[in-house]
């Protein structure tokens, strides 16, 4: 029994030795990384300063409706019919 | 900026033009003349106008007036324009909601009450209408009542606005708020109009700087009375054949014509959700804009105008 143990130790120590070996030599021959350069990077895109408000109101492109008092008198209305 | 108003087709008439008095005076005489004798060419409460003739002889031909076949036809166009929501065969279905006579005198003396009878419902029976464009002559299949109510005043005012606009270089025709406008006032490149507040007559809403052409409102509140203890308004829904139930209180369309913005306004009205995504899909050149209960202003479809909030 006592010998029975000893060989199941010798076992684990020689796998475990041999394991690790072969691990050290694929990493030791692996490819390498690439530096990192800063050249290689995508350009980024030029954003353009966010418009005032007032800008988006009065562009006539947007979905808001120009908002102001015009105090005159009006003859037409539509009311419904 | 000379005005005229009179009343007819139980609506304020108001003319206006820009010009010198000698061209504006009969130019407002021509055009009243005109809107006058449409009036009694179109009205359903008169027994000797041409529409109730046409009404009588449902089911036979009969020769009509230019002005009558045209407007019943444009009637044809714009009903499959509005995917059958405009529909003006409508008229027994008005009668049963209680608008048997004008709106005047329902004011006047109240509404009749509601018959026994059950509502009809007319999807599609308005399109079997027939033609004769040689002979000038219109069949109604059998039993058909036509009320031309809102296109025949649309027709009308644009027709008015045209003929004053032989005497002026710049006039508008308002028939009880549904409008056509030519040419600009002096100094402007617009014309203002105000947006009626539908649960404040007397204030505006907004007022509207339009080009030139049409812009018609629709409403549940203006012509509306009770029948019994119902409340009941004026624009029917084909479907249901009911005074239509809607969460707008009133729909403003701006067209290029006034028959367009006056059929349009009833069918925004009318129509729910889906209704109105495809008569946006279909007719992407209208504006129109609706007013909720809460008095909110809403975009149905695309506005070109610029509109104003006084506040």
């Amino acid at each position: 029994m006592k010998l029975w143990k000893s060989i199941i130790r010798i076992w684990i120590t020689l796998t475990s030795l041999v394991s690790f070996l072969i691990g050290w030599a694929v990493l030791a021959h692996s490819p390498k990384p690439n530096p990192f350069k800063a050249s290689d990077l995508p350009p980024m895109p030029e954003l353009k300063p966010v418009p005032s408000l007032e800008e988006i109101m009065y562009s006539g492109q947007s979905s808001f409706n120009s908002i102001q008092v015009i105090p005159r008198t009006v003859f037409l209305r539509t009311s419904g019919s | 900026m000379q005005m005229d108003s009179f009343r007819a087709m139980n609506s304020e008439i108001v003319l206006i033009a820009q010009g010198e008095l000698s061209q504006v005076t009969p130019g407002f005489l021509a055009a009243r003349t005109f809107i006058e004798a449409s009036e009694r060419r179109f009205t359903r409460f008169s027994e000797q106008s041409e529409l109730s003739q046409l009404n009588r002889s449902a089911g036979a031909w009969l020769n009509v007036s230019p002005d009558l076949f045209e407007v019943m036809k444009e009637a044809l166009v714009y009903f499959h324009k509005t995917n059958g929501l405009f529909n003006p065969s409508i008229l027994p279905n008005l009668k049963r909601a209680g608008y048997t006579r004008s709106m005047d005198e329902i004011r006047r003396f109240g509404a009749d009450p509601q018959p026994a009878t059950q509502s009809q419902t007319f999807d599609s029976a308005f399109a079997s209408i027939q033609f004769n464009d040689l002979a000038r002559s219109i069949l109604l299949p059998p039993n058909m009542q036509i009320d031309l109510g809102g296109i025949a005043k649309g027709w009308i005012a644009e027709r008015a606005a045209r003929l004053l606009s032989e005497y002026v270089p710049a006039c508008a025709v308002s028939a009880g708020g549904d409008m056509f406008l030519i040419g600009y006032p002096e100094g402007q490149d617009f014309w203002e109009v105000g947006l009626e507040d539908p649960r404040a007559p007397e204030t505006n809403l907004s007022l509207l700087l339009l080009q030139e052409g049409a812009v018609a409102t629709s409403s549940v509140v203006k012509r509306a009375w009770k029948q019994g203890e119902i409340s009941r308004h004026h624009l029917i829904d084909p479907r249901s054949g009911e005074p239509a139930n809607t969460r707008w209180l009133s729909v403003t369309v701006l067209a290029p014509h006034a028959a367009a913005a006056e059929t349009f306004a009833k069918a925004f009205l009318i129509a729910n959700e889906d209704d109105a995504y495809l008569l946006r899909l279909q007719n992407p050149e209208l504006t129109a804009l609706a007013v909720d209960a809460d008095g909110n202003l809403v975009t149905l479809a695309t506005p070109k105008e610029i509109v104003n909030v006084p506040r």
